[in-house]
């Protein structure tokens, strides 16, 4: 069975633009890949341990995320293979989320901070996004690639649909193809005319050069076009993608659809001419990180062995009584019995807000004086995620409006630095929109 | 009382505040206070044991403090053990120390609390101020103890729909009560005004309802009951003590808006003191924030819950009250060096039981409770007192 392309969700980070690498000082690309990930979830797709077997980046990702991915989302370790950021990168991550090696589903996140000062001109952009992809065995777009072969100068649909689809001359005829051409590709680099006199008829759209006004980091831009690329499959027989690589004139993606493919996330930005361009280099630390981490100390083993619990709200639930216990102490807080535990989840939305504070300049953990000097102010709430358990959470972002008996829901964050890492936990947010 | 009880014969305290002194002065000064009160005298060489409360902060001498107790107090070689349970270090000191002589085990035993703050640079010194929170969930959720106070602070004011103003009225009567301490680290009234439009800290808490960053040391002697009088016609007997503990995290609590390590302390003292609440003249509370200090006369068992604020802003709890509380100024008013403050608040039980505290001294008290808690409650003692 070939893996489908059955959803996406796109993310995009919160806060200042082409500032603090780079929206956020608590954002990266690891935070909005999942992030990414869990508002697919929030779509209603089931992404879990053991059915989803790959994971297929795009993008610059730190070393950490082969282990922090999977953790952070509950799948099961060592599925994580990175691929080159940008289109040259999407070309090998499709073919591979598509793999019909096995019976799981696979995802695709294309995740990036600002590196529009390198990147070219159509997809610079400021922010930060996450585009995730999820691939299964069910009615989607049956996605593939096809790269013309090197020193050609132009790339031809037709071509590229026969082979992709394995379809003869004959069995192609008069069905039309939707081609969808990226910006930066010229015109002549599509053999558009002539070469199949009699052949199907090509319906030609160029795509912007921005989406709803606002420009992509570097691999999220292909990727959006790849969503476009989807929807355009929806609607016709078979979709054509032609988008520029280094390597060839273009690089052709093949789409065809059986099914519907169900796109959820709304892209929030402003135009990428808006807005005053940090002080901070791309991907540069935040300084200070060193003298950060004489903050109260917590080795990496102990941060490491906790991540469970701090990532993903791993409990402890009492078979002995049925209380719940969290963090996990491998004993029940209620009865004190040891045995008969049993793992479970909290869920990490709607939890209702018990006490909420906000902490003034000066008034934070050492540990938080980087997140201060670049942020202000932060809000911190002690939220019930169950019967018996309440979480203390710094609130992302800037302080909210919000009082004792609101709702918040939760995502990954990077909470502070230590000894020259950062760590990562659940922050409150806003609720996500349904 | 069948068993034997512990005498407070002699107590010590130094100027509380941002010093010159070193930690080691400040113990000397502390210590050779407490040897001078003693009416008729104590030889330093009677003294079996002795305890050093101290959180170490700023990792100054962390470790085997107690051996700078023994040098700086002149009674070398005796065991001398630290204890640290952060701003209840010396309310845990004192505890071991009366259950030390009431076991029998010693006669005359030495306290001492010492906390040196304002030497290290502010950083470090931000960075120890919360130490003893809990690390993984709470302080490095953003929090440290100004936070978790305000987190109750703003639970209580949801739940009693408490006035604002019941939290400045806390720092107001300290302030008035400070500004006749002289030992005091602010010995300035403030105004309602002021407290209340005091910059903002963490909501709903401000700089005026936050003690401030204090070195001090005070210490104590107490001796077995049958020989108090020997070494004074007046001294104050430790009529009971109890103690507690919560989790570390205020997350893991039963509720936000009491102490349970308070309310056991304090239910185990009275049982140990044979007397009813109502028998006592005054307290000595932990007001770290001035929140601390409404939910300890809630705990303490003084005023039903949600009803100090309204017994604050009555007067009950000024000095001319019918319950004072905090006539020493209080952490608030009077400074909070950590390992410290234990044994100040009962320093002044020792005062105002003698009828020595001057012109901040209580009309004829006879019996007094101290109440010192650990960071934002993980530990909790309470101590009763009975003019001899
Ligand atoms: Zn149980």
């Amino acid at each position: 069975m070939v893996r489908k392309l059955s959803r996406g969700a796109i993310i995009r980070g919160s806060g200042r633009r082409g500032s603090l690498d780079v929206e956020n000082v608590d954002e990266d690309q690891l935070t909005l890949a999942v992030a990414a990930v869990e508002a697919l979830r929030r779509g209603g797709a089931g992404i879990g341990r053991p059915g989803t077997d790959r994971i297929e980046l795009v993008g610059a990702f730190p070393e950490l995320v082969h282990w922090a991915l999977p953790e952070a989302l509950g799948l099961s370790p060592g599925i994580v293979h990175h691929h080159s950021a940008g289109r040259v990168g999407l070309a090998s991550a499709v073919p591979a989320a598509s793999a019909p090696d096995s019976q799981g589903s696979s995802l695709l996140i294309a995740a990036d901070l600002n590196l529009s000062s390198k990147s070219g001109p159509h997809n610079a952009a400021d922010g930060a996004a996450a585009l995730a992809f999820l691939f299964e065995e069910t009615p989607g777009a049956t996605l593939r690639v096809w790269r013309p072969s090197a020193g050609t100068t132009s790339a031809d649909p037709h071509e590229a649909a026969r082979i992709s689809l394995g379809a003869t001359e004959e069995q192609l005829r008069g069905l039309p193809i939707h081609v969808l051409q990226a910006p930066g590709i010229p015109m002549e680099v599509l053999r558009v005319k002539g070469s199949h006199p009699g052949s199907s008829p090509l319906e030609l759209e160029t795509l912007p050069d921005s989406y709803e006004g606002v420009g992509f980091p570097q691999s999220v831009g292909p990727a959006m076009e790849l969503r476009a690329l989807c929807e355009a499959a929806q609607r016709g027989e078979i979709a054509v993608l032609a988008t520029p690589t280094p390597n060839a004139p273009a690089a052709l993606f093949v789409a065809t659809s059986d099914g519907e493919t169900r796109w959820r996330g709304a892209w929030k930005g402003r135009p990428h001419s808006e807005g005053p361009k940090g002080s901070r280099e791309p991907g540069v630390e935040p300084p200070d990180l060193a003298a950060v981490s004489e903050g109260a100390y917590v080795p990496y083993a102990r941060y490491r062995e906790n991540l469970p619990g701090r990532w993903r709200l791993a409990a402890d639930r009492c078979g002995a009584c049925g209380h719940f216990t969290f963090p996990r102490r491998a004993r029940c807080r209620h009865c004190a019995a040891s045995d008969r535990l049993e793992a479970v989840e909290l869920p990490r939305e709607g939890l209702i807000v018990e006490a909420v504070t906000k902490v003034h300049p000066g008034a934070q953990p050492t540990e938080f004086d980087p997140y201060v000097e670049s942020e202000g102010s932060y809000s911190v709430v002690l939220a019930r995620a169950g019967p018996e358990v309440r979480l203390t959470l710094q609130f992302a972002g800037p302080p909210p409006e919000i009082a004792i008996g609101d709702r918040v829901d939760t995502e990954l964050r990077r909470l502070y630095a230590m000894e020259g890492e950062w760590r990562y936990g659940l922050k409150a947010t806003l609720p996500h929109a349904e | 009382m069948s068993h034997r009880r512990a005498a407070l014969v002699g107590a010590g305290h130094t100027r509380f505040g941002a010093l010159d002194e070193g930690p080691r002065k400040l113990l000397r000064d502390a210590v050779d206070r407490a040897f001078e009160s003693v009416d008729r005298g104590m030889p330093r060489g009677q003294v079996d044991e002795a305890f050093l409360a101290s959180l170490g902060f700023s990792g100054w001498q962390l470790g085997n403090a107690s051996a700078l107790l023994a040098e700086e107090a002149g009674t070398h070689q005796i065991p001398v053990t630290r204890v640290e349970n952060a701003c209840a270090s010396s309310g845990f000191a004192l505890r071991a120390a009366v259950r030390a002589i009431e076991s029998g085990q010693c006669d005359r035993v030495l306290v001492a609390g010492l906390e040196k703050m304002t030497d290290a640079p502010s950083r470090r010194r931000r960075y120890w101020l919360g130490v003893s929170g809990d690390t993984e969930w709470e302080r490095l959720a953003g929090l440290t103890f100004a936070g978790v106070y305000a987190l109750m602070a703003s639970r209580y004011l949801h739940d009693y729909s408490a006035p604002r103003e019941a939290l400045a009225e806390v720092a107001v009567k300290n302030h008035e009560n400070g500004a006749l301490n002289p030992n005091a680290h602010f010995q300035k009234p403030v105004s309602r005004e002021k407290a209340l439009s005091a910059p903002m800290v963490a909501d709903p808490l401000r700089l005026m309802d936050c003690c401030p960053v204090s070195d001090g040391a005070a210490a104590l002697l107490l001796v077995g009951e049958e020989h108090a009088r020997s070494y004074t016609d007046s001294p104050v007997f430790v009529a009971g003590t109890g103690a507690g503990s919560d989790s570390l995290a205020l997350q893991d609590r039963e509720s936000l808006v009491h102490l349970a390590a308070t309310r056991r302390a304090a239910d185990e003292a009275f049982r140990h003191a044979g007397f009813e609440r109502k028998a006592v003249s005054f307290l000595e509370v932990h007001d770290c924030f001035t929140i601390a200090e409404l939910l300890a006369i809630e705990d303490l068992g003084f005023a039903k819950a949600g009803q100090a604020g309204r017994l604050t802003l009555s007067g009950a709890t000024r000095r001319d009250g019918s319950l004072p509380v905090n006539p020493d100024g209080g952490l608030k008013a009077k400074g909070h060096p950590i390992g410290a403050t234990g044994a100040s608040q009962v320093y002044e039980v020792f005062l105002q039981l003698r009828g020595q505290a001057g012109a901040r001294q209580l009309k004829s008290p006879t019996k007094a409770l101290t109440h010192n808690v650990g960071g934002s409650g993980a530990s909790a003692t309470v101590t009763l007192f009975t003019a001899g």
